[in-house]
This record gives C-alpha cells, sequence and structure tokens, in this order.
C-alpha cells in the first residue's frame, strides 16, 4: 500500500492560552473523502489553516506526499497541489466570475488564454458557466461558494480543502454541492470537508475524523460515527453547536 | 560632562511637546484605527490661535492653553463628525489619503490667511533662564514641560477613573465588543478626535514659545516652493529664450487666457472617447476582434496627438499638454502599484525625485547625457524600491503607505543636507542639453518645445502601454487578486511579497523616468518640488480623481489635474467669479485674485477629501455606473 497522501500527525495549535488544536492526528489516503466534523469552535478551521500553511502548528508535522509542508508558505502548499476554500467566502470582488478562476488557473500556466480555458471549464464543473461576466461581489452566497470551489479546481490541484461551503445554503443549494463533491470524488480528486450537516457528510465522506474543543475525539467509518455515544454527547454538550 | 547634560535635561524638556502630540496620535488611531495625519496641522492651528489670543488680548501663552486646548477640541471633534466618521468602515489607504487631505487644507488656509512669514512671539521671559546645578534651562521650556506634564496626568486621570474613560479605553480594545456593551462608538471617535486634537492644541500653544518664537508652518516651505517656481516661470514657456528671465508674466497669462478654452476643448473630446463601460477593473475578454477595435480606438487620438505640433507653434498650449503628458505618466505608474495591486504609495515623490536628482547630478557632475543618465536614475530608484518593498511587503495593514510617505522624506532630507552632492536647498539649475545626434544625423538641440512634446507624448504612451500590457497578463491578474483580497490571493498560490515587488518595481521606474524627464524639461530641482509630500499626493490625486485601477483613470484625472492647476495659475477661476458678477474691486475679490493662483495645494487638498468621500471609485467609476444605470433602465 501506498504512503497516504496527507499525513497530520501530533499538531497542536495555541492562541495564547488557547488551545485551538491539540494533539490531532490523521491520514488522507489518495482518492477519498475525509468529513471534518466537531462542535462550533472545535478547531476544523485552525487545523485547514495549518495544514495550508496560514498558521505554522505550534507543534506537530504536517506531510504530503511524505514530504514535510508545515512552515511553508501557503502559496507554496498551494503550488505544491492543495488548495482551500474560505468558511467566510473570500471571492475577488471586483473581478468577474471568470477572472476569478482565471487566477486560479494562473497558479499551473503563464498564458491567461490557457487559464480561460481552464477557468471556463471549472465553472462549467460547478453550474457557473452562464454567469462568467458577472462582477464576484455581486453573486449570491449559494453561487459564491460554488466560486470558491471552481477557483480551487482551477489551480488544478491534487487534493482540495473545502470549509463549509454548504453553511448558510438552502437545501436545493446544499443538494448542488453534494452532487458537486460527489462528482469530484468520481474525477479522482482527494478531499476533506468541513461540514456541520451530517446527511451531507454520510453522504459523501469515506472516513469521518471527529474534532472536540480542539482534539481528536473519534475517526472512523460514517456508520461507526453516527452510532458512537461520545459523538453525539459531544454535539448536545455543546448547546448552540450542533446545526444540524 | 555639562554640555552632555545640558543636551540631555533639554531634549528631555522638549521631548514633553512631543509626548504630547504622539499622546494624541495615539489615542486617535487606539479608538479608531485611523492614522491623523492632520496632526501636525493641528499643531500648527494650536500655534495660531496661541499667537493670535497673545497679540490681541495679551494673553500669555501659557496661560492660553485653557482656550487653545478647548477650541482644537472644537475643531477635532469637528472633523470627525463631518468628515472622519465616513470613512471609517473605509480601506486604511482611504483614511490616511483624506487626514493628509485635511492637513493640506489647513497647512494652505493657514498660508492664505496669514501668508507664510514667520510670526515671532516674544513675552518678558523669552530669553530668560533658569541655572540648575551649572545646566542653565530656558525659563519657557521648563514652563513648557510643567503643562505638558499636568495635561498628560488630567489625562491619565481622564482615561483610568472616569467612565468615558473607561469607555474610550473599553473602544480602543475591541471596538466591536465595546459597542456590544451599548458604548457609541462613533461618540468615543468624536471623543477620542477632540481629545487628540486638542492636545495638538496645547502642544502647539506651549512649544517652545522661547527663543524659537518662530511659526514653523510646514506650508511656509511650499509657499516658498511656489514663489521659486514664479520667480522662473518665464524660462518654462519662451523656449527660445530658455534664458532670458525677463519676460512679462502677464503675457502668458494673456497667451493663456486666448488659449485655455481650446485645451478645455480637447479635454471634454477626449472626456467624450470614454469607453461606454469604463470600470474596467473587470479584465475585458481578449478576443481577437475587440484588440482590433482597441487599437484603431486608441490610434485615432495617438495619431491626432502626433500632428498637434505642426499647427500649434505657439510654445504655450505644448507647455499645456507636455505637463498633461508628465501628469499621464505619472498617474499611470503609479496606477501599476496602486490601482492593480490596491498598494498605496503616498512617497512615490522618491522615485520621482531620484529620477530627477540622478539624471541631473550626472549630467552636471560627470557630463553624462541625459538619455544614458536616464538609466542610471531609473536603476537607482529601483534600487531604492526594491528595498523598502522587501522590508515592509511583508507587514500587512498601513505600514506601506507609512513607509512610502518616511523613505520620500527621508530622501528629501538627504537631498536638502548633503550639499556637495545636491546643492541642498538652492537646488540645480540645468546646463544647456547636448544636443540629440543619431548616427551623424542632428536630432534635435532642444531649443524648442517640440523635441519636449514628443518626447514626453512617448513617455506617455510608454506607461499607458505598460499599463496595458500588466493589465492583459499574469501580474495584472495576480496583483488585481492581491487588492481584492491578500489572503484568497495567498491560498490561490500567489506568492504576495514577490508579486507587490514586481509591481512596485515597474511603478518606481517608470516614474523615475517621468521626474527625469519633467526635471530637464523645467531645467531646475531643488528638493521640496521633487521630493515633497505634495508631489506625492498630487500623483495619487491623478489616479483617485481618474478611478484607480483603470487604465483609462489616470488619464481623465491627468486631464482635470492639469487644466485644473494651470486654470488657477492663470486666475482663471477668479475671472470666471467676477463674470459671475463678483465685484472685481470687493475685499474678497480683491483678496482672490491675489491669492487663487497660489493655491494649487489647498485645491488639492479640498479635491482629495471631496473624492475620498464622495466618489472613492474616481470619474470613471461614478460616471461609470451612472451611465450603465441609464442604460439599463
Ligand atoms: N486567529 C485566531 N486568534 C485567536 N484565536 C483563534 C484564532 N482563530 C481561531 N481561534 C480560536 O480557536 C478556536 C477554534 O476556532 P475555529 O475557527 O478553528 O473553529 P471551527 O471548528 O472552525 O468552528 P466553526 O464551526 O464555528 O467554523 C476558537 O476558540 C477560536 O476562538
Ligand atoms: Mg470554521
Amino acid at each position: 500500500m501506498t504512503a497516504p497522501l496527507l499525513e497530520v500527525r501530533n499538531v497542536s495549535r495555541f492562541f495564547g492560552g488557547v488551545k485551538a488544536n491539540l494533539d490531532v492526528t490523521f491520514d488522507v489516503e489518495t482518492g477519498m473523502v475525509l468529513g471534518l466534523i466537531g462542535p462550533n469552535g472545535a478547531g476544523k478551521t485552525t487545523l485547514f489553516n495549518c495544514i495550508t500553511g496560514f498558521f505554522p502548528p505550534s507543534r506537530g508535522e504536517i506531510l504530503f506526499e511524505g514530504k514535510r509542508i508545515d512552515g511553508l508558505s501557503p502559496d507554496k502548499v498551494c503550488r505544491l497541489g492543495m488548495a482551500r476554500t474560505w468558511q467566510k467566502v473570500r471571492p475577488l470582488a471586483k473581478l468577474t466570475v471568470l477572472d476569478n478562476a482565471v487566477v486560479g488557473a494562473l497558479l499551473r500556466t503563464k498564458s491567461v488564454k490557457d487559464a480561460r480555458e481552464i477557468a471556463h471549464a471549472q465553472l462549467k464543473v460547478v453550474g457557473l458557466a452562464t454567469k462568467d461576466s458577472t462582477l464576484a461581489g455581486t453573486l449570491p452566497i449559494g453561487e459564491r461558494k460554488k466560486l470558491e470551489v471552481a477557483r480551487v479546481l482551477a489551480t488544478q490541484p491534487k487534493m482540495i480543502l473545502l470549509d463549509e461551503v454548504m453553511g448558510g445554503l438552502n437545501a436545493r443549494e446544499s443538494e448542488d454541492l453534494i452532487q458537486l463533491i460527489l462528482d469530484i470524488k468520481t474525477s479522482g480528486l482527494t478531499q476533506v470537508v468541513i461540514e456541520h450537516d451530517m446527511k451531507a457528510i454520510v453522504r459523501t465522506c469515506d472516513r469521518i475524523v471527529v474534532l472536540n474543543s480542539g482534539e481528536k475525539l473519534a475517526e472512523g467509518t460514517p456508520q461507526q460515527i453516527v452510532n458512537d455515544p461520545r459523538v453525539m454527547t459531544a454535539y448536545l454538550g455543546d448547546s448552540g453547536g450542533a446545526k444540524a | 560632562m555639562a554640555v552632555l547634560m545640558q543636551s540631555i535635561l533639554s531634549g528631555i524638556l522638549i521631548g514633553g511637546v512631543y509626548a504630547l502630540i504622539g499622546i494624541g496620535l495615539t489615542l486617535i488611531f487606539g479608538v479608531m484605527r485611523v492614522i491623523n495625519f492632520a496632526q501636525g496641522e493641528l499643531v500648527m492651528v494650536g500655534m495660531y490661535v496661541t499667537f493670535f489670543l497673545f497679540r490681541g488680548f495679551g494673553i500669555d501663552p501659557f496661560l492660553s492653553v485653557v482656550i487653545t486646548m478647548p477650541a482644537l477640541f472644537i475643531l477635532g471633534a469637528l472633523l470627525q463628525r463631518t468628515l472622519i466618521n465616513r470613512v471609517l468602515d473605509a480601506l486604511p489607504q482611504n483614511q490616511i489619503l483624506l487626514t493628509i487631505g485635511i492637513g493640506l487644507v489647513l497647512a494652505n488656509t493657514a498660508m492664505l490667511l496669514f501668508t507664510s512669514d514667520y510670526r515671532i512671539l516674544s513675552t518678558s521671559y523669552s530669553s530668560s533662564s533658569v541655572s540648575v546645578g551649572g545646566i542653565r534651562l530656558s525659563t519657557p521650556l521648563l514652563y513648557c514641560f510643567a503643562i505638558t506634564a499636568a495635561i498628560t496626568a488630567a489625562l491619565y486621570w481622564f482615561l483610568v477613573k472616569t467612565d468615558v474613560g473607561h469607555a474610550i479605553r473599553a473602544t480602543a480594545q475591541d471596538r466591536d465588543a465595546a459597542q456590544l456593551m451599548g458604548v457609541s462608538v462613533r461618540r468615543m471617535g468624536v471623543l477620542a478626535f477632540g481629545l487628540g486634537a486638542g492636545l495638538a492644541g496645547a502642544a502647539g500653544a506651549s512649544r517652545r514659545p522661547g527663543r524659537a518664537d518662530v511659526l514653523h508652518l510646514p506650508a511656509s516651505r511650499r509657499r516658498l516652493h511656489s514663489e521659486s517656481l514664479r520667480r522662473r516661470r518665464p524660462r518654462r514657456d519662451g523656449q527660445h529664450h530658455r534664458r532670458d528671465a525677463r519676460r512679462r508674466p502677464d503675457r502668458h497669462r494673456r497667451i493663456a487666457q486666448r488659449l485655455l478654452p481650446r485645451v478645455r476643448l480637447e479635454g471634454r473630446l477626449r472626456l467624450r472617447h470614454l469607453p461606454r463601460r469604463p470600470v474596467a477593473q473587470t479584465l475585458r475578454p481578449s478576443r481577437q476582434e475587440s484588440h482590433v477595435k482597441t487599437a484603431l480606438f486608441w490610434a485615432v487620438p495617438l495619431i491626432a496627438l502626433l500632428l498637434v505640433p505642426i499647427w500649434l507653434t505657439s510654445p504655450y498650449p505644448l507647455h499645456i499638454f507636455i505637463l498633461l503628458f508628465i501628469a499621464v505618466a505619472m498617474g499611470e505608474s503609479w496606477n501599476v502599484l496602486g490601482g492593480f495591486a490596491g498598494q498605496y504609495s503616498v512617497g512615490h515623490a522618491a522615485f520621482y525625485g531620484l529620477g530627477a536628482y540622478g539624471a541631473f547630478i550626472l549630467l552636471q557632475d560627470k557630463h553624462v547625457a541625459p538619455w544614458y543618465g536616464v538609466w542610471v536614475a531609473v536603476a537607482i530608484a529601483t534600487a531604492v524600491a526594491l528595498i523598502v518593498g522587501s522590508i515592509t511587503f511583508r507587514l500587512r495593514g498601513p505600514y506601506f503607505v507609512l513607509a512610502s510617505i518616511a523613505v520620500a522624506e527621508i530622501i528629501r532630507l538627504l537631498a536638502l543636507n548633503w550639499k556637495d552632492l545636491t546643492n541642498g536647498a538652492e537646488g540645480i539649475l540645468a546646463s544647456d542639453l547636448p544636443a540629440l545626434h543619431f548616427g551623424n544625423r542632428l536630432i534635435t538641440d532642444w531649443n524648442s518645445k517640440t523635441p519636449y512634446y514628443y518626447m514626453a507624448l512617448a513617455m506617455a504612451v510608454f506607461c499607458i502601454a505598460v499599463n496595458f500590457l500588466v493589465q492583459r497578463s499574469k501580474l495584472g491578474y495576480y496583483l488585481q487578486a492581491i487588492r481584492e483580497d491578500q489572503d484568497a490571493a495567498h491560498s490561490l498560490g500567489i506568492p504576495l511579497t514577490i508579486y507587490k515587488n514586481i509591481g512596485l518595481v515597474i511603478s518606481a521606474a517608470c516614474t523615475a523616468l517621468a521626474g527625469s524627464f519633467s526635471a530637464f524639461y523645467i531645467g531646475f530641482i531643488e528638493p521640496q518640488a521633487v521630493f515633497g509630500l505634495d508631489v506625492s499626493v498630487q500623483v495619487v490625486l491623478i489616479c483617485i480623481i481618474g478611478g484607480i485601477g483603470t487604465v483609462t483613470g489616470p488619464m481623465i484625472g491627468a486631464v482635470v489635474l492639469v487644466l485644473l492647476s494651470e486654470a488657477l495659475r492663470a486666475n482663471l477661476i477668479a475671472q470666471g467669479l467676477f463674470h459671475l458678477g463678483l465685484p472685481e474691486t470687493s475685499a474678497t475679490g480683491m483678496f482672490l485674485k491675489e491669492n487663487l493662483a497660489h493655491a494649487h495645494v489647498l485645491i488639492y487638498g479640498i479635491l482629495v477629501i471631496v473624492v475620498i468621500l464622495f466618489m472613492p471609485d474616481g470619474f470613471v467609476g461614478f460616471f461609470g455606473t451612472r451611465l450603465r444605470r441609464r442604460a439599463s433602465r
């Protein structure tokens, strides 16, 4: 068996006294969809920030394709083939939808013309092709989330990290995104998704890691996690946490 | 030893005054996260109030603090209520520009009203001193320190012990949390700005009314500069008599009056040629046909401009065109960094001046012809840009803006004091330019405006082309991504510092080129004229008036600014007011006629404020959205 695509080993991240992540360890195999769940403030986004280089971990190691990436800057991590979306979407507001994706695509090419083609293809994948000349800042939230995904896909990554792409969407939009994640999975791209909606997680993920107060609480197949009593208490114990 | 102690003690005493200014700044920044660039000007206002209280009512400068502080508090609170409050949520660079604008208005209003003469204030104890253990300390300085200390203590008490003080500190720590707790953040802002201004006023009132006794005006330098410019003006025009300094300025005024309408018309024509969807921050798809269209669109005005010197031979309109081209080149240069990458430099005077001084000194001392020297100057400017960029671009926030201002200021002081090289404040007068040969053929001996015209046109076209190329390339996309959202850009694989540096270097190099050219055109440089803050502000203004991050924006901004400043110079505005019925012989009329011509910087300041508050996207954005709205109706 080959080495995992991503290895997170004993990663901790502290903000002053706050332990946002504590000794988190898990692997992500090539081609799988890994779900990362946990109540609000569990440290999911912080973990993404550590993996993608926005905050170096206070302790621990992160390996991508067997090579250490902790401490690398975000642009280098992205160049290695790992791209993330933002929970609080960050569209390039005064650029068009197409140009947003073009910025992503330019990572692998110098030619704006080629980048346009790549970008356009990815917009088709997420279903935004008809909106390509709209200003990104004027999109409604559902489409902004899709744009985040298209932009990330345009960087032609080996792995993508999706941070609550369904957060704040209605049922139909969520369904679109579940389909999108499944389509991407079929294409063989590895994904880590943060999501609060358990149904969506169970439908899309091969494996789930549960975080609580910064620590890994449980890990397993969706079946194992759904039936794990500790996971239920973690969610119910935190009254504001269970959005699902 | 005694000398050392003497210096240290005096330093501490004077430091007290600066502490007041600093505390005011910190208070404002802490509570509102706005860096107040008008603080120095508020100090100046404080000095004037003190001076007039002394002159008019014989109130002792130290007593007058009691009046000066509240007066400045009110002024500050008013500024905050009416202006600063509107930009609290705007980009930090816009906030900085706004306070710079306020500063320019304050300083230049004072200059208009009170002229730039030094005001001297002497009291009975002005030159007295006390002696402590062999060390002499001037009495005014001691009083001054005592007052400063008292005010600081009072402020401390206010902030720590009173409820309002608590609220202010809470706001400073966490604006949102304070708001949730029921603190009116806006009110705290007003209070903080008022206090900050009040402290500046106190500092102004107590600032060494002893020996120096001088109202040190930032504006006074500017006035001196415009004075010296005026003295030189004749040389700028009649090119055939470049050395003849005795031509009567009236004549130019007359020429100006005759010719300006035509120039204005030209301006209007260009405005009408605007693309229908001018908010070009969206990158247009580069289809083949659109290339052809764009090329045609730009070819027509370009050919027209190439033909201009053939039927326009009088120097004045050519002069206007040359100024316009220089302004376009500078605006477009700034735009690469400020417009596309969103990294506002308010210190482009540094690169402009390095270009000017570099090429000038090389010609003067080493007899290197400008067309070679320019490239050395450009290289120097590029190196400076790289140093500044590598240090400051790592930091987020307004650091680059601050650093850019500081660097320009440092270089200005260097130019002022490194007299062997730069001739200090006296500046350098260009010797005659060597004739330009190509092989054995004489291209030009620089004896008319025409060669300058074509050089300036070429330079403007070059800078516009650079913008076009940048906008349509990977670099342009990356810079714009950085402008829109640095974290998003970073997460998409863009190395932020490298790309910002590339933008800065291109921008600095083009600016240095423009600086060299305009220095040779004017024929004279001195530190304030090329490194001064108003030069930097002017460049920014060109872009924000027109529209930042667009290729057409700086062109429009340049037209507006050049025509405006020429109109001011030729006193067209006062003339216009007279036409509208303002009696020319009334007091106001006389005053305007006398002063409006020198009020550029004041007008720039007002423009900055108006543009930042009402059309942050510039003319292109302002009229663009309006046009589109109408079209879609
Ligand atoms: N930049 C930061 N500085 C200080 N504390 C931070 C920072 N970022 C996150 N934290 C803290 O780390 C903890 C984990 O936050 P994080 O955003 O990772 O949670 P999350 O699991 O993504 O929550 P949510 O489901 O609400 O998105 C929180 O207590 C948060 O306050
Ligand atoms: Mg999160």
